[in-house]
């Protein structure tokens, strides 16, 4: 307030103190170069400004230096003259004209620049000294000329000196000398003006008051309305604002009368006025009434500044409402004013101020709307408008920015304001989470901002902001979109970089693992952007593996393939690089290209190592694997084969490869290549050597080279599998050591049955001793195949054991050892309830009456006379002896041994026959009755030799009865035919021939 | 940024289960080969495995005796393993028998071993093998590899008849008898049986069981000049000499060249019909066929000009006495007029 005044004062002091000097600059001017020009003040040079301003102040210093040297001159010239007051009051004036330039001089002691431009003038300044002088020559005046026809005027300037500097009592007393004195002077309204303004420095408005209504009796003096003016505001510091805003309301009638009368419009001081008045009001009334009070005192005046000064002391209370009434009936009535931008600005402020975010919102969006350049906002602000500099847009060209239309201005407003509450409300959000509106008011703001800025530098970084936020905000899908567009425009690398990541990420988080192909197209779209940025970019590797793995969840094997196996190849040494080695793997299983995905395994097992070398190891095989089950199911068998021969040789450590010899063994059954299969069960078994599975395997390929007839193999194999399979090792020597007999590789059976034999185990121990035999039989080793009928017929085993006894028996027979082969076969015999086989029996049974046989043929009938009936009683006993032996060996039910045994039997009666007709005479028989004897020997032998015959016949029976088909039957025949039995038929038509072989015919043995 | 990589173990939970499958697929393989069949060894020791397939019976009219096969060259037993991996079973066959016949014994071995690894489903294998072993003598294998092939093909009338044939070699003749007639089971028209039956039934003087295998091969084979001389053989000693004349004239019209028959047969017009012409007639023809080749009069107990001789007296005196008998009767026609 108070420097208000005094501004006032100072310009009216300084118009009127150096008008002269002015005057004569102007003349100067207009002959040509003043030198002025390069005095001229240029803005936003402020250092170059201070030293112009100085070089002007020395200018105008020399000039008024050699003002006062003249009116000094002239004073000494005109001294005692009536121009000598004259001429006192013009040098007074100029003192005081110079104490201004020195007091410039001394504000600007301190500046370097200054000082070091004119050091002396600066030292020497001395504002006062000059007052001072001047106060020396009005006091001089007053004194010698109190009746100078211009005293009053002294005494003003002497006043007004005095109160420059401060000697505010001798001021007040000459101004109340002046008032006291001079009732016509023309200075009396200032002379109140200068003691009201004073005593309301002191505050003591009743008495400043009075002065300045005192004024009022002055209408035509030039502080009248400023006597008025101050009037209102004594009322005002009196607390009457009422009163005041009346005053004030003068002055504003007294503006319309002076515009409307041409007069001074320095006297016209209603803006001030109006803006005072704004301050009266506030206090006074209440806002809704403000804008039509306002509207009404403004009259052809913009009223736009009161109101916004209404509303910034509304502001400055906090009454924040009140400045939304009145700023949103301003903005209502006044559309196309140019302090609209301003009054949004102030009107957001007071909406923010009251919280209400939505709100300011809303009037970002006006505000901005208004700016459009199409809006007819922007089309009422004109270019000539933006010259002027109380222009209120002109605030919002910080830059100074020159050509800039009332849009941009009002744009560039509009985006600082939005952006200023955009980032205002996400740090308050950041650090409370949970208020939604403020998010939501950030974001509008931010794209409200966004939408009308979209390629400055500031908007990508506030893009960037902005996508941030809306990540936050988990609205990803948006987020992904601006810090696409973001890292697009943007010129900053480490945003560029950042942004066009996130956007990948961001649009990742929207799509939650649920790619459509669009998401999918738009995710490659990024990723191209990113990879063509950045190549080699922090998250080259995990952009590239993303895209990959997304075409891989959608099952596009043959895109990401490719990626995976890049990726696993560059980074091979990374978790990531990693992974995608597994998903090309997995790729690889998917597609089921087994032939790659083992190359592959096999490729990253060279490199690998722990548990990742097993696992590629185990991928590789089981690929390897694979590829080989598929050829099996294209039944492409003998390619499978080999490929699991390969992988067994390849792989020797595998457990697989025990499955790969089993599944070659199984192909081969497959194939029905038996021979072959059982080879492999060989190999696989010896791969797997005491195993269950091996012993399996040997046993199948015993099997099958058994089914093959290829018994020496079956015998090798068995051989294995005796060693092998422990529990039934006796089992497979035993069958193995008869295949070796069967295959007549004698030398290969025999020690595994000598073996045998000594086991403990009887079953296969007796075996053993059998066969031994029979081998030994085979190679015509008598005396060892004897020991070993010995042992057979020691076991007591039937009916081995009896038909190994009939051995020895029929040995002592045909060694004529009788007594020891009847003794043996009696023995033999008495087996008979032990089991002995009936066949042995029944040999032994004939050996016997063989024996017995040869007793009978051994008795002579050659005998004395009287021991005839003895000799023939021994021959009759012999026979019936022999004949009991034939008859129970023929019912053994051997039928060989029957048909012998009937046989040899009926030579036992011819023999009798025979025996009693060639009996000799014996001895001592007389001649006479030599006949007689005869006769009677004859009666007695042919009923024998045709019981003889009758035998014969029956043992032909037995063998046709019994189907003996043995060379004996032919032999019967042929004694039968000597006996000239007619029952014998002529046979010399047929004869058996050897049955040829048959072979079959190679038409009918299929292919 | 992290991505929530899934762990990559789906490509070896994937190969576990293929896996899982592959070993499946051959338990299947497994329970398809070990499902038929099983071999005896000796004293009936084998592995007791059933391995062996069985194969339909060779048609009855599928195969022939050695003497019924034409003459074979060298070449015919030929080949190497090699080559006959290449051959179908037909060729094998083809060569296997060729080798029979040529008693190549050691290349027969190989082939029926090849026969019997590359086609092991069918008997042949084993039974050319018992074969080779027989020809050996070494008859437990014979019998082996013989009961092998009737594993394989158990109705196939042709291995029954083998085992017969070794079971006679190695002197075993009630069971080679069974194996005979159980080869005439399966196929009741195996004349190569019934001949040798019948010959061992006539040897063994059991002539109703000779006449019935020798009338067998005649309902058989009406070619068969020796089947029904020896039906008639067998029905002489039955006492049935009618129709053993006749059987004898078939005999040699089957078999002209048989000087044997004609001479039996001479002897049966001469004895038994009491046609001295015929027998006449017969003996000559005897004699003009062993004119050039007095060896084949070996086959003649007698001597044939002595007979045709002493027959010519009879044949004379019985056309003296038929023309005086004639005459008689002519003048008793004459009366009667």
């Amino acid at each position: 307030m108070n420097k208000r005044t005094q501004n006032l004062k100072l310009v009216i002091a300084i118009g009127i103190a150096i008008s002269s000097s002015v005057v004569m600059a102007k003349d100067k001017a207009k002959k040509g170069d003043s030198g002025l020009s390069a005095l001229t003040m240029k803005k936003s040079d402020e250092a170059n400004n201070d030293v112009k301003a100085l070089k002007a102040e020395i200018f105008i210093a020399s000039q008024e230096d050699k003002a006062i040297e003249q009116a000094q001159k002239l004073l000494k010239k005109y001294k005692g003259t009536t121009l000598e007051p004259d001429i006192l009051m013009r040098l007074g004036e100029l003192h005081l004209r110079r104490a201004k330039t020195d007091r410039f001089l001394e504000i600007h002691r301190t500046s370097e620049d200054i000082v070091r431009i004119a050091p002396r003038l600066v030292q020497n300044a001395a504002s006062k000294r000059q007052i001072l002088s001047a106060i020396e020559l009005f006091d001089k005046i007053e004194e010698r000329f109190p009746r100078f026809d211009k005293i009053d005027t002294v005494v003003f300037n002497n006043a007004f000196a005095n109160q420059q500097i401060g000697n505010n009592a001798k001021a007040e007393k000459k101004y109340t000398k002046l008032i006291a004195q001079f009732e016509n002077s023309l200075l009396i309204a200032d002379a109140h003006l200068a003691i009201g303004e004073m005593q309301f420095n002191r505050q003591q408005y009743t008495d400043a008051l009075k002065h300045f209504q005192a004024i009022r009796k002055y209408p035509d003096s030039q502080v009248y309305p400023y006597g008025i003016y101050k009037a209102g505001w004594a009322y005002y510091n009196l607390r009457q604002n009422d009163l005041g805003l009346k005053e004030l309301e003068d002055v504003i009638r007294y503006g319309k009368f002076v515009k409307e009368q041409g007069i001074d419009a320095r006297l016209d001081l209603r803006k001030e006025a109006l803006l005072d008045m704004a301050l009266f009001f506030e206090d006074s009334s209440p806002a809704k009434n403000a804008y039509p009070y306002f509207e009404k005192q403004a009259g052809e005046l913009d009223v736009s500044p009161v109101v916004l000064r209404l509303a910034d002391l509304y502001k400055r209370h906090s009454r924040h409402q009140d400045v939304k009434t009145i700023l949103t009936e301003y903005i209502k009535k006044n559309p196309i004013s140019s302090y609209v931008p301003r009054a949004y600005a102030e009107l957001m402020d007071a909406s923010e101020k009251m919280r209400k975010r939505p709100d300011v919102v809303t009037l970002l969006g006006n505000f901005k709307s208004i700016c459009e350049p199409s809006s007819s906002w922007s089309k009422a602000q004109t270019p000539d408008s933006l010259l002027q500099a109380d222009n209120p847009l002109l605030v919002f060209n910080e830059d100074n920015q020159p050509n800039l239309t009332a849009s941009q201005l009002c744009t560039s407003a509009f985006q600082k304001m939005a952006l200023g509450y955009a980032n205002k409300w996400l740090k308050m959000w950041q650090r409370d989470e949970t208020q939604a509106e403020l998010a939501d008011s950030t974001e509008n703001s931010f794209a409200i901002y966004l939408s009308s800025d979209t390629n400055s530098a500031e908007s990508y970084k506030a893009r960037f902001v902005y996508a941030e936020l809306l990540f936050k905000r988990k609205k990803y899908r948006m987020a992904s979109e601006n810090y696409f567009i973001a890292g697009a425009g943007t010129k900053d690398k480490t945003i560029q970089h950042d942004a066009k990541y996130y956007a990948i990420m961001a649009l990742e988080k929207a799509v939650a693992d649920k790619w459509s192909d669009s998401d999918e197209k738009q995710l490659k779209k990024l990723a191209s952007d990113y990879l063509t940025a950045y190549p080699q970019g922090r998250f080259a590797l995990d952009i590239e593996f993303k895209v990959a793995f997304v075409a891989y969840e959608k099952g596009k094997y043959d895109e990401a393939g490719p990626t995976f196996l890049k990726l696993g190849s560059k980074f091979g040494n990374s978790d990531k690089g990693l992974k995608a080695q597994d998903l090309y793997l997995d790729t690889l299983n998917l597609k089921k290209d087994y032939v790659a995905l083992r190359d592959y395994a096999l490729q990253l097992r060279g490199s690998a190592k722990g548990d990742r070398a097993d696992k590629m190891t185990k991928i590789y095989e089981e690929s390897y694997f694979l590829i080989i089950q598929k050829m099996e199911d294209q039944k492409k068998y003998e390619q499978a084969i080999n490929e699991y021969g390969q992988f067994a040789k390849l792989n020797p450590q595998s457990k697989l490869t025990q499955k790969a010899l089993w599944n070659i063994t199984q192909l081969y059954y497959k194939l029905s290549d038996l021979m072959n299969a059982a080879n492999s069960s060989v190999a696989y078994a010896e791969k797997n050597i005491g195993t269950k599975e091996g012993i399996d395997a040997y046993m199948k390929a015993a099997q099958t080279y058994e089914a093959l007839g290829q018994l020496r193999e079956a015998a090798n194999v068995l051989v294995q599998l005796s060693k092998y399979d422990k529990e039934n090792k006796s089992k497979w020597s035993a069958l193995a050591a008869d295949f070796y007999y069967l295959s007549g590789d004698l030398k290969s059976a025999k020690p595994i049955f000598e073996m045998l034999k000594a086991s403990t185990d009887n079953k296969n121990s007796f075996h053993a001793l059998v066969q031994l035999e029979k081998i030994a039989a085979t190679e015509k080793r008598e005396k060892v195949r004897e020991g070993y009928l010995r042992e057979i017929s020691s076991t007591g085993h039937q009916p081995e054991a009896s038909e190994a006894a009939v051995y020895f028996v029929e040995l002592a027979y045909n060694n004529k050892k009788y007594d020891d082969a009847f003794n043996l076969a009696k023995k033999l015999i008495s087996q008979e309830k032990n089991g002995a086989s009936k066949s042995a029996l029944a040999q032994a049974r004939y050996v016997q009456a063989k024996v017995l046989q040869q007793e009978y043929y051994n008795q002579s009938v050659k005998s004395q006379l009287e021991r005839v009936q003895t000799v023939l009683t021994l021959k009759t006993e012999k026979l019936s002896k022999a004949q009991i032996a034939f008859q129970s060996a023929a019912q053994y039910g051997d039928p060989l041994i029957s048909v012998k045994a009937y046989s040899e039997l009926a030579n036992c009666y011819l023999h009798y026959n025979e025996s009693l007709q060639n009996m000799p005479m014996p001895k001592g028989l007389p001649e006479a009755e030599a006949t007689a004897f005869k006769n009677q020997m004859n009666e007695l032998a042919i009923p024998m030799e045709e019981k003889g015959i009758e035998t014969k016949m029956q043992a032909l029976k037995v063998a046709q009865q019994l189907g003996v088909h043995d060379p004996i039957v032919t032999d019967l025949q042929n004694e039968m035919k000597k006996m000239n039995q007619q029952v014998v038929k002529e046979t010399a038509i047929i004869n058996l021939t050897p049955a040829e072989a048959v072979l079959p015919r190679y038409e009918g043995v299929g292919t | 940024m992290k991505y929530n990589m899934p762990q990559v173990m789906r490509p070896l939970l994937i190969m576990f289960a293929s896996a899982s499958r592959m070993f499946f697929s051959a338990l299947i393989v497994s329970a398809y080969v070990f499902s038929v069949g099983c071999a005896t060894g000796t004293n009936s020791k084998s592995t007791k495995n059933n391995l062996v397939q069985t194969m339909p019976a060779l048609a009855n009219d599928n195969y022939a005796s050695v003497s019924a096969y034409e003459r074979v060259s060298i070449d015919q037993c030929g080949g190497t393993e090699a080559s006959w991996k290449k051959e179908t079973l037909k060729n094998l066959i083809k060569n296997a028998n060729a080798c029979y016949i040529l008693q190549k014994n050691e290349k027969l071995q190989s082939l029926a071993n090849h026969i019997a690894q590359k086609f092991h489903n069918t008997p042949w294998g084993p039974y050319y093998l018992s074969l080779v072993a027989q020809n050996a003598a070494d008859y437990p294998r014979a019998l082996w590899m013989i009961e092998l092939a009737i594993k394989k093909s158990p109705k196939t009338a042709l291995l029954y008849y083998q085992k017969a044939r070794i079971l006679w070699s190695a002197t075993d003749f009630s069971k080679a008898v069974e194996n005979y007639n159980l080869a005439l089971k399966e196929n009741p028209r195996f004349v190569e049986v019934h001949l040798f039956l019948a010959q061992l039934y006539y040897k063994e003087q059991n002539f109703k069981l000779a006449e019935k295998h020798f009338l067998a091969i005649t309902e058989i084979n009406s070619e068969m000049g020796q089947a029904f001389a020896g039906l008639a053989e067998s029905r002489l000693a039955l006492n049935n000499d009618k129709s053993a004349t006749e059987l004898y004239e078939k005999a040699v019209n089957l078999s002209p060249r048989n000087i044997v028959y004609r001479a039996r047969l001479a002897g049966l017009y001469e004895s038994i019909q009491k046609d001295n012409e015929s027998a006449l007639s017969m003996y000559k023809k005897i004699r003009e066929m062993t004119a050039d080749n007095s060896a084949s009069r070996n086959f003649i107990s007698f001597d044939l000009n002595e007979k045709i001789k002493k027959l010519e007296e009879v044949v004379a005196r019985q056309v003296s006495s038929e023309k005086k008998v004639t005459k008689i009767d002519d003048k008793k026609a004459r009366v009667k007029k």
